[in-house]
């Protein structure tokens, strides 16, 4: 009895431990993982002492491997060689002998300009990474180091699979989200918004190879490849294709849903991932300060998703009989102002931050893209103000003339935001003068946060090869500045390559150039400049500039 | 209140895991409460490549007071004084400047041997707790040197500054 008795005290006990310890553990190995992820890099302590071929050497003949020698041994992750075509290939490790590595290049290398990018990690489990160059041939032929361009068929690809992704954010999804207006769809406009989202699901993953494509530079044939699958899906628009599905899955749960919470509920989470998928991209996310434009982006998206996934179901709702379309006709029309107003503030913010002050950046094919965009934003405006204030009540109160303008209205806008969508798409291809940088001379300011520090980054050739980089550095309050040291590192934007990190040297004229920096492929890189101000003193200045082939 | 105790062990855990290597040059002790005497114990663990270290030049943060050094055989310190930006009630004195810069030189740390360099000082009570002091360090190897002082907390930054984070005061209930 006496035993009974005691089980049953330390049963409870037992349990409850269990279910303490459980979590504790998942935790940990949660825990344990994410500090492998984000502890690994912080440590970095083998150094590169030598390269064999050295880096930047001119060489007559193409050597059989590269030999990379570190302060303490080292294993290879992996290497990767960029061709004068602006190809990456995979590389191999020949041998190991202690600190040295061997990494054996394939035969028969033309003349040009070869980059080599590999990651290593040390003994005490801390990766390290580095890019080093060598020329076969003779140097001049260095300087004409020609890199495939994408191919105009695989830009007008992704150019049409990015459009069908962002209509079935923008009328699918947004068509969905709808029904927290009017419960009951109008069947055709319930049909389009299924066919759209099935036609933006179709679309995601063609947008991720073709991604691929662009960023090697590759052509179609390149489309079966693992490599080609895993750039796009580890370029930045990887993550918003994989919001972008879940967004517009959503927006299949917000259409079939029974109970109004569940709409309600679903709507919610499809307009917020559509908004975060389009803000972990693209050229705007990536602009200064960080906080403003992504507020902004994310504002604009979500609010142009409700609004023009709107317009189809209304322009059915108002063929119908006049009872079922009015009242959501006179709910969206009472919302509508709420919309536009952070839509229109938004855009300007985004416009503003994008082109930077009146000049010659405004008339860079951005600007013009832009500049077109506006128009028919003001066209469209114009259509949707004369319906919201001159149609909407008549329309209400049944006025067959108001009805059938306030239709063809919302036809034409729909057919205006069809061609800013295009507009817009547009813009993968011509980047903002922010981040570009297409004249010698032609500088971009960074400000920077912590100090009153600017820096103007001037490249003598945007562009695949040799470029020469002067970086002339100034305080804000026009005190001058006597830098001990200035790096400059380079990092393609969504590639596996590790940063090109240079030692700035100061010329007779008091300006910090870096001259022979090989760029070895075209795409967006990340710029940052790091300046010691003084002993103790180190500014990080970050941008981005556009390497056109 | 089991959720809460899970959450709270297991964060703990989480950070000891997640203590900062060796490779780097480091504090022993990276976490203090404010207003206490703390005992900076620069661990430094290799040389520049493999260079040995000659000198070891440190910059004492904004908010450690009354800061000295600890003689080390085999090494010549200086200090280099500088004025307050918040004068310190050290006991009912007040005290406007103090040690600003400890620098060791005359020594020679091979790559192969690691070695502490030690000061004491007091943490001034009116820093935030949360916060994070920087104690930027300049590594000398002879004729090269490796700046540590990047401030920017980058978690692949090559040469971080070894950092204290600061916690509630003593007896400070939460």
């Amino acid at each position: 009895m006496s035993s009974s008795t005691f089980d049953a005290r330390e049963y409870p006990c037992v349990f409850s431990l269990s279910r303490f310890l459980v979590p504790l553990a998942i935790m940990l190995a949660a825990g344990l993982l994410v500090c492998l992820a984000l502890c690994q890099g912080a440590h970095a302590h083998a150094t590169l002492t030598a390269t064999l071929p050295a880096d930047g050497a001119v060489l007559e003949s193409a050597p059989d491997t590269v030999a990379l020698s570190f302060n303490e041994p080292v294993s290879l992750i992996a290497a990767s060689l960029v061709r004068p075509g602006g190809e990456l290939s995979d590389l191999e490790q020949s041998s190991a002998s202690g600190t040295t590595i061997s990494i054996s290049l394939p035969p028969e290398l033309g003349e040009g300009s070869y980059a080599l990018s590999w990651r290593a990690v040390s003994e005490d489990g801390h990766p390290i990474s580095g890019t080093s160059f060598f020329v076969v041939g003779t140097a001049s032929a260095a300087q004409n180091f020609v890199a495939s361009p994408t191919g105009s068929a695989v830009a007008s690809a992704l150019w049409v699979t990015r459009l069908a992704m962002f209509i079935g954010l923008f009328f699918g999804v947004g068509g969905a989200v709808f029904r927290l207006l009017a419960p009951e769809l109008p069947p055709l406009a319930g049909t389009s918004c299924k066919w759209t989202i099935i036609a933006g699901l179709v679309a995601a993953p063609l947008v991720v190879g073709l991604q691929g494509l662009d960023l090697a530079g590759a052509d179609f044939f390149a489309l079966p490849q693992p490599r080609t699958w895993l750039l796009g899906i580890n370029s930045p628009y990887g993550t918003t294709v994989l919001l972008a599905v879940g967004a517009l899955l959503f927006g299949f749960g917000t259409l079939y849903a029974k109970s109004p919470t569940w709409v309600r509920v679903s709507a919610a989470v499809a307009l917020l991932l559509t908004g975060i998928a389009i803000l972990s991209s693209g050229h705007a996310s990536a602009a200064q300060p960080q906080w403003l434009t992504k507020t902004a982006l994310f504002l604009h998206i979500t609010t142009i998703a409700w609004w023009v996934g709107a317009l189809f179901p209304l322009v059915l709702l108002l063929r119908q009989d006049r009872r079922s379309a009015t009242p959501p006709l006179i709910k969206f029309s009472r919302a509508i102002p709420f919309a536009i107003v952070p839509l229109v503030l938004s855009g300007a913010i985004l416009a503003a931050i994008q082109l930077g002050p009146p000049g010659s950046n405004w008339l860079s094919p951005y600007g013009q893209v832009l500049a077109a965009k506006l128009v028919l934003l003001v066209v469209l405006f114009a259509i949707a103000s004369w319906n919201r204030w001159v149609l909407t009540a008549p329309a209400a109160a049944g006025d067959v003339r108001a009805l059938r303008h306030m239709r063809r209205g919302i036809i034409a806008e729909i057919l205006i935001i069809l061609a800013v969508l295009g507009l817009v798409s547009t813009w993968r291809f011509t980047p903002p003068p922010r981040a570009l940088i297409t004249q010698p001379a032609t500088s971009i300011m960074i400000p920077i946060s912590q100090e009153e520090l600017h820096a103007s980054l001037s490249f003598s050739s945007p562009r695949v090869g040799s470029t020469n980089v002067e970086i002339a550095l100034g305080k804000h309050g026009g005190e001058t500045l006597t830098p001990r040291g200035v790096k400059v590192s380079l990092k393609p934007v969504g590639e596996q390559m590790a940063p090109i990190v240079r030692t700035a040297e100061l010329n007779d004229a008091g300006v910090w150039q870096v001259n022979q920096l090989t760029i070895p492929l075209p795409g967006i890189w990340s710029v940052e400049v790091e300046v010691r101000v003084s002993d103790f003193e180190l500014a990080k200045l970050k941008s981005q500039i556009e390497i056109t082939p | 209140m089991r959720i809460a105790l899970t959450l709270v062990t297991g964060t703990a855990a989480l950070l000891a895991m997640c203590a900062p290597a060796f490779a780097h040059i480091t504090l022993q002790t990276k976490e203090a409460p404010v207003g206490a005497s703390y005992r900076a114990v620069l661990v430094v663990g290799h040389g520049c490549g493999n260079e040995a270290t000659t000198a070891v030049r440190v910059q004492v943060p904004e908010g450690l007071y009354n800061v000295k050094p600890m003689p080390k055989a085999g090494w010549t310190i200086e200090t280099q004084t500088g004025p307050y930006e918040t004068p310190f009630m050290n006991h009912g004195t007040e005290l406007t400047e103090g040690v600003k810069e400890i620098t060791w030189t005359g020594g020679n740390l091979p790559n192969d041997f690691f070695d502490e360099f030690t000061f004491r000082g007091t943490l001034g009570g009116e820093l935030e707790e949360g916060s994070t002091l920087f104690f930027p360090v300049i590594q000398t190897c002879g004729t090269t040197e490796d700046a540590w002082i990047d401030q920017s907390g980058d978690h692949d930054s090559e040469f971080p500054a070894p950092s204290l984070t600061l916690t509630p005061a003593a007896g400070h209930a939460h």
